[in-house]
């Protein structure tokens, strides 16, 4: 029956929908597939009401919201709570921290999983392989309030393994923790201890894809295995690298709560305060909902201009780009 | 024809799904919404309870057909183990229903995070009836937020029990009072609670050396570094309210308000407080302390090499709860060893007592939106009258036993596991402790006997002196609000930097800075509404 309805459906898909616009078109194509749209039904749901709704919360950045007149009771103000944000000096810490994080974690963290994967990728006993990813993938599954202990516990200046190691080699121990030189790196370094194996895994997929007849073909020009991989592996990657650098750029403005939260202390405050952390302090400590909504809103809006420009570039480089 | 019945029936289907769909997110969307949906199954316990307030006649009280059903919040400290229940459900919440025929709801909240759980529930309009604080600030934003209502009638018309304690003690007013406004229930604390930072010193280990229990700043440090030259393994001083401590001995919380001269102003910028940071300099550049007490955000290492026998000095709390179960252990580790409650030190300004709270304990608010008051009101009348005191010490017989009318304990770990979680369901009562009582409290076991001796002696040491506190109770103002947001965080890292950064940064450096940031955030404006709040308000001090 299913069939039948398609292939009725067709002919006049091409020549009418044409002349009459693109609605009718839309209308047929739905009616054709509407088991898959069905499908598609719980999540479109799920992500206009967890997604979209919530976003007209957004209002209380222009409100002083009160608990008590709840979020269409409380009292306009305008842009109030934008130009208290902008003249604050909190606001410019706060944001340089958050993209001096985030271009860190660029530049050092983002290529390490492309390299990891290529390594694994050049590994020929199959069962090292595996193995190796298995312990490389660990650390994903671990919370950041575990794994934040760990780090502490590795770094500390008495007991730590890794000062232990420097003081074995003549030098002072670091107090890596609090110094405002090393929490940066630390930060960047256990981030990717966490997250650099898993994040293989989009890679290794990419790699899987390529077509073996280029290596051939390679392998009979004489290339060595470094020139196979620049000139075959990486190329197979480059789409799902560019998709994958858009993406990060999206996070831009944003650090995850956790890692700075279990990480931080009182002596990094200047280069560890972020986003997350000064939004849930000010926000949902404080009760100045309307203060950080703002913060939020400004947040989200540069984040969308970066996504949009890069995907621009990157579709300009020839790459696919996200849409 | 096929044809179209096929695409009826895919319309159908399509329905179905969307039907169901929304069933499923109604169910959902009213499950979440209603907290107190689930508790209606309970069986009502009706009029017959006793506490009932029969005096009041049905014509002039609106309340008198309402269910009387309450909610309460409660602080998660994760005390209730498995087989006991949990918050909402155990022994003692049944017993509370029970007795005060009353439908109580119990809803837990994290300690840790008690403050931001409340406010979400308080926006998502699904805040408990009643919901309290040990913070009185705290109270202070949700009257500013409006999100809890003024009670003083509601104790008026319907309070027996309070409102005799409530006359008794009259102290308490000020306390509960926000905006000229009642706005809080509350009872006096007894001492054991007052009392609340505390130090603890090896007393072996200054027998050993021949030395005398320090007095003042100087001669703590200079015992530390006995103790360091003694034992360079050790690490003298350690703690988790060192800070605090320092910040007692010379007078100088960085959170409260002081007199100066009939003048207000804030601790963290006053002269003494650059002494503050300079101790706590001396003693880390000296390595009298833990070096790493930065990253030890739980306290887990201070504990680890006191009850190790690895310090000589515990800045801490005076006794109970965890002060109890570290001295335990550390006596597990070396029976030898003497940890004895150490007095605080004087500074030049004088010898104050380390922190002690202000005499109100849990600070009970009504939500606006409560549904029967009365209830409310004749709960806390039952708690006050006698609910409170099995939440405190347990059934008779089972958990105590009465002697010269001291509740005496009959097994710590039976109490530990079965009473102490149930402690702040009693969020008001009527509780006197004398510092004897402790011994007569405690289990008749060797140790519990000599860990309540030191508790006694503790607690003495403890309240001889005074801490502190210039004015009973701290304004509570939007500004000064605003200006601890980003201060606070100021004050900390300032302080770690003085500390830990060597020579060129010092106590006044510290001072400097913040003040600079005090001015910059609009201290001064602050200082004027502080000062204008202690002269309207000083006549009820």
């Amino acid at each position: 029956m299913v069939t039948n309805s398609t292939s009725l459906g067709k002919p006049p898909s091409g020549t009418r929908g044409a002349r009459e616009g693109r609605a009718p078109t839309l209308w047929k194509q739905i009616s054709r597939n509407r088991f898959l749209y069905a499908l598609l039904i719980p999540v479109a749901i799920y992500l206009i009401l967890f997604k979209y709704a919530p976003m007209a919360g957004e209002i209380i950045a222009f409100k002083n919201y009160r608990l008590s007149e709840g979020i269409w009771g409380s009292s306009w103000v305008g842009f109030e709570q934008f130009e208290k944000l902008f003249a604050s000096r909190d606001f410019y810490i706060v944001l340089r921290n958050t993209l001096l994080l985030n271009l860190y974690h660029l530049v050092f963290a983002f290529p390490v999983p492309i390299v990891l994967a290529i390594l694994l990728n050049e590994v020929r006993a199959e069962w090292y392989k595996r193995t190796l990813q298995n312990l490389l993938y660990i650390p994903h599954f671990i919370s950041w309030v575990v794994l934040g202990s760990i780090v502490i516990a590795l770094l500390s200046p008495s007991t730590g393994v890794v000062n232990t190691v420097l003081k074995a080699f003549g030098m002072e121990p670091i107090y890596f923790m609090a110094d405002k030189f090393w929490w940066p790196v630390s930060f960047i370094v256990s981030g990717i201890w966490k997250e650099a194996g898993f994040g293989t895994i989009l890679y290794l997929a990419a790699m899987s894809s390529i077509d073996p007849t280029l290596y051939e073909a390679a392998k009979i020009d004489g290339a060595s295995k470094r020139r196979q991989i620049w000139h075959v592996t990486l190329p197979g990657m480059r789409s799902t690298i560019a998709i994958l650098l858009i993406l990060q750029v999206g996070k831009m403005m944003d650090v995850g709560f956790e890692q700075v939260y279990t990480l931080r202390n009182d002596a990094v405050t200047s280069v560890a305060e972020v986003i997350s952390t000064f939004v849930y302090t000010r926000g949902l400590v404080s009760l100045q909902y309307s203060y950080t909504t703002a913060l939020g809103l400004f947040q989200s809006l540069i984040a969308l201009i970066l996504i949009v420009s890069v995907n621009r570039i990157i579709k300009a480089m020839g790459e696919r780009g996200l849409w | 024809m096929q044809q179209k019945r096929s695409s009826n029936k895919s319309k159908g289907s399509l329905a179905l799904i969307m039907v169901m769909l929304a069933a499923l997110l109604a169910s959902a969307c009213s499950s979440g919404g209603n907290g107190e949906g689930s508790a209606s199954a309970k069986p009502e316990q009706g009029s017959g309870s006793p506490s009932a307030g029969a005096s009041q006649s049905a014509s002039d009280d609106p309340y008198a057909n309402a269910p009387r059903k309450i909610s309460i919040s409660m602080f998660d400290r994760g005390q209730v183990s498995s087989d006991e229940g949990t918050y909402e459900d155990n022994r003692w919440v049944r017993w509370i229903r029970e007795q005060s025929g009353i439908d109580v709801t119990i809803v837990p909240v994290p300690r840790n995070q008690s403050q931001d759980s409340l406010n979400v529930l308080f926006a998502s309009g699904q805040a408990p009836d009643l919901v309290w604080e040990f913070d009185r600030a705290y109270i202070g934003k949700l009257v500013t937020q409006g999100v809890i209502q003024p009670i003083g009638d509601y104790i008026e018309k319907y309070s027996t029990s309070y409102k005799k304690y409530l006359e008794e003690n009259p102290d308490l007013l000020p306390h509960m009072t926000f905006n000229g406004e009642i706005y809080a229930v509350t009872t006096k604390r007894p001492i054991t609670s007052i009392a609340n930072h505390g130090m603890w010193i090896r007393q072996d280990w200054l027998d050993e050396l021949n030395l005398q229990r320090p007095t003042t700043v100087e001669e703590l440090v200079e015992v530390a570094k006995a103790f360091k030259e003694r034992y360079p393994d050790s690490t003298p001083i350690v703690g988790h309210t060192t800070g605090d401590i320092y910040s007692a001995m010379f007078g100088a919380m960085n959170f409260l308000w002081y007199l100066e001269d009939g003048k207000m102003q804030y601790g963290a910028t006053l002269d003494r407080f650059a002494d503050v940071v300079a101790l706590e300099k001396q003693v880390y550049e000296l390595g009298l302390v833990d070096r790493e007490y930065l990253t030890d955000s739980n306290n887990q290492r201070a504990a680890q090499l006191w009850t190790t026998g690895k310090a000589g000095i515990y800045l801490g709390q005076w006794g109970n709860g965890a002060n109890d179960i570290m001295i335990q252990d550390m006596l597990a580790n070396d029976p030898n060893a003497k940890p004895e409650p150490l007095e605080m030190v004087a500074s030049q300004y004088g010898k104050y007592g380390a922190y002690q709270e202000a005499s109100p304990n849990i600070l009970v608010a009504f939500n606006k939106e409560m549904k029967n008051p009365k209830a409310a009101i004749e709960y806390l009348d039952w708690l006050i009258d006698k609910g409170w005191y099995p939440l405190a010490y347990g059934e008779e017989g089972v958990h105590y036993k009465l002697e010269g009318g001291v509740p005496k304990r009959l097994d710590d770990d039976k109490f530990n596991k079965e009473v102490l979680y149930a402690g702040e369901y009693a969020v008001v009562r009527d509780q006197v402790v004398k510092a004897e009582d402790l011994i007569a409290m405690a289990a008749d076991d060797e140790l519990s006997q000599r860990i309540a001796a030191l508790k006694v002696e503790s607690l003495k040491l403890t309240l001889k002196n005074e801490f502190r506190r210039d004015i009973p109770y701290q304004p509570s103002f939007d500004e000064i609000n605003e200006i601890r947001a980003t201060l606070d965080k100021f004050i900390r890292e300032t302080r770690a930097t003085a500390v830990t950064q060597g020579a060129k940064y010092t106590g006044e450096w510290a001072l400097g800075e913040i003040r600079k940031e005090w001015d910059r955030l609009g201290g001064a404006k602050a200082q004027e509404i502080a000062q204008q709040w202690y002269e309207e308000n000083k006549g009820s001090f």
